[in-house]
């Protein structure tokens, strides 16, 4: 999964080495950063930094080509912005089993 | 990009990743980009340092991308924004919306590669380039045709000038800021002056050039020609020639005139041009348009044309006579009903306006009427000029005074030698060189802005009358729009405000010392050009 995402940062904006590894970094530490307030934030039923965190996970793995993660946050962000706490519920599971399969490689 | 400078970029996004990102997409040297992380560090950033374009992201918690937007535009209304986001991708047709009513916001969407993002960065600051380019161009073209404008007028006579006995006064209004129209005023003997206005087709650019070129072709061919010599056919002969060898396309109306005061005699030939209008104050009444000789086609109108002396006219002038000048820019002035002032409105305005006799505002409140009257859409170039002879009444005297320090201060003499000798009052002498001194330095610095021009001229009238002097000062400096005050029939403008100001900060004079000298001050300004003062002084 990760030599994915490299491949995919070296074809779509050249990045190679240090530099791609730097991104990925980054955007392990996006996922962990907006994953970790999940829990806390759907607690509080706020919705609105919920969404947040998914729109900003969902882009990064966009521009990673971390499809899996885009589609799982994609979801997650409907859901959010429709306050839909138990389907959040349901669906920021897949985003954290992709997050730590991604931080297992 | 080559050659060109490097992109300088503030990208506000949350998200580090992203930040990273886009700072690895536009690398220097062609980019510099500065990565911020939130609304309120993008806006000090942004008041501290020069941009070249803006990456925002939308959703950002606190103050999002289109807010930071708007606190942008309250800064800078035209630094291109490129807005990023994945919200389009969910169809939301409002943030397009959005985003789009804003004509220097550009859109990516967020999912980009780094060729795109690129391509879309060069292609925006392309078109910045561009347009400014075009604006500096334009810029730089209007100054070009403002100091061809200044240029012009230097070719021009003085606005007014009295020269022997004889004074001529004009007003010009270019329709743009230069005029196709010119106006020669030449003496070529005691009481002998040569007259020409022309008019060339068009106006702009390519007229005003012409302009300039036969103006100086006239000076050039009165410097070679015996004065004597010079008859108005040969002159229409030279122009022709003239315009022939410079190949314009453009032709000339003109009327040139040699207008002999000392025998009351008018010889003139029209090409093309509208016969002068004559007026008699003494009679009240102009001589009419079928007394004089109908003349030949335009200057240059068509190849090889010859002018015959047999089409000069005479014309025989009454001793006081007005003789008005003009181009057909007056006559095609409009109302808001596009209608046309027309020539009869004029005849009408030189007989209410001149009965007294030609003054240096003649023109000036001539135009003011028409102005007055609402005929304010102006299609062509505007010239009035007017030629008499200067008969004064006894103890009344006129002064024609560049605004330069030298010749202020050489008039301020003049005028008290004047007034003792009339008044034989050394303290009224002594109170009015002090007004000359205040009010006439004051319009060259202040109301003409310059210290030690030639022009425009300022006019000065003295009249000893039994129980006052009357002084009538005329000059085209800034407009007045404010009220004097405790000083009756009185109307004045911030030029007096600065006056008062800067005098009694430096001196406790100015202003004060005006309204103590004088029993009263008027002021008017006539067809948003001349100001005329009047000032009226008690003998004691």
């Amino acid at each position: 999964m990760k030599q994915q995402i490299l491949d995919y940062l070296r074809d779509s904006f050249g990045l190679e080495g240090s530099d791609a590894e730097d991104l990925y970094q980054s955007y392990v530490e996006t996922l962990n950063e907006n994953i970790s307030k999940f829990d806390s934030l759907l607690a509080d039923d706020n919705f609105t930094d919920f969404t947040r965190a998914a729109h900003t996970i969902k882009g990064c793995a966009m521009n990673s080509g971390h499809q899996e993660m885009h589609l799982a946050a994609l979801e997650l962000e409907k859901a959010a912005k429709a306050n839909d706490k138990a389907l959040c519920l349901q669906l920021m599971e897949p985003v954290k089993n992709i997050y730590m399969q991604l931080k297992g490689a | 990009m080559e050659n060109s400078p490097s992109i300088k970029i503030l990208a506000v996004d949350d998200d580090s990743f992203m930040r990273q990102l886009i700072a690895r997409c536009l690398p220097e040297p062609d980019f510099i980009v500065t990565p911020c992380p939130n609304a309120m560090e993008a806006m000090t950033v942004f008041k501290e340092k020069q941009f070249d374009l803006l990456i925002l992201d939308i959703m950002m918690p606190g103050i999002s991308g289109l807010q930071l937007r708007s606190l942008i535009r309250q800064e800078n209304a035209t630094i291109p924004i490129m807005l990023l986001t994945a919200k389009v991708d969910d169809a939301e047709g409002s943030l397009l919306k959005e985003i789009s009513s804003d004509k220097n916001t550009y859109y990516q969407n967020k999912k980009f590669t780094k060729s795109e993002l690129q391509s879309l960065v060069k292609s925006i600051m392309g078109r910045v380039w561009q347009a400014k380019q075009e604006k500096d161009y334009f810029i730089e073209m209007e100054n070009d045709i403002s100091l061809a404008g200044e240029i012009q007028k230097h070719m021009f006579p003085h606005w007014w000038t009295l020269d022997g006995g004889i004074q001529f006064c004009h007003y010009f209004r270019p329709y743009m800021k230069i005029t196709g129209d010119m106006i020669t005023h030449f003496k070529l003997e005691d009481g002998v002056f040569l007259e020409i206005i022309g008019d060339i087709s068009g106006h702009g650019i390519q007229s005003a050039l012409t302009m300039s070129a036969v103006e100086n072709s006239i000076s050039n061919y009165i410097r070679k020609t015996l004065l004597s010599d010079i008859q108005p056919h040969h002159i229409l002969n030279h122009l022709q020639a003239f315009m022939e060898d410079i190949s314009t396309e453009k032709y000339m109306t003109c009327l040139v005139a040699i207008v002999d005061f000392n025998v009351n005699m008018m010889t003139y030939q029209l090409a093309g041009h509208q016969a002068p209008i004559i007026f008699s104050p003494s009679q009240n009444k102009t001589i009419p348009a079928k007394d004089f000789k109908t003349g030949s086609i335009p200057v240059g109108l068509l190849k090889g044309t010859v002018y015959n002396e047999s089409d000069t006219g005479i014309i025989q002038l009454p001793d006081d006579a007005i003789i008005f000048l003009y181009t057909d820019g007056l006559g095609d002035i409009q109302d808001d009903a596009g209608e046309d002032a027309g020539e009869e409105l004029l005849h009408q305005l030189v007989s209410s306006i001149s009965h007294e006799g030609l003054r240096p505002s003649t023109n000036f409140k001539i135009m003011d009427i028409y102005f007055k009257a609402g005929y304010t859409n102006i299609s062509d170039d505007i010239t009035l000029a007017a030629i008499s002879r200067h008969t004064l009444r006894p103890h009344n005297y006129d002064f024609s005074i560049s605004p330069s320090v030298y010749e202020i201060d050489q008039f301020v003499q003049k005028a008290n030698n004047l007034v003792l000798e009339h008044t034989h009052d050394e303290i009224l002498a002594g109170k009015v060189e002090i007004l000359f001194s205040e009010f006439l330095n004051n319009i060259a610095v202040h109301g003409l802005g310059r210290r030690n021009a030639k022009r425009p001229i300022i006019s000065v009238h003295i009249e000893f009358l039994e129980e006052n002097m009357m002084i009538t000062v005329c000059d085209q400096g800034k407009a007045w729009d404010m009220q004097l005050g405790e000083t009756s029939n009185t109307q004045t403008d911030n030029f007096f405000s600065d006056l008062k100001n800067r005098r009694l900060e430096f001196h406790g004079r100015g202003l004060h010392l005006l309204k103590s000298i004088s029993k009263s001050i008027t002021r008017s300004r006539y067809a948003g050009t001349l100001n005329e003062t009047i000032f009226l002084i008690n003998y004691k």
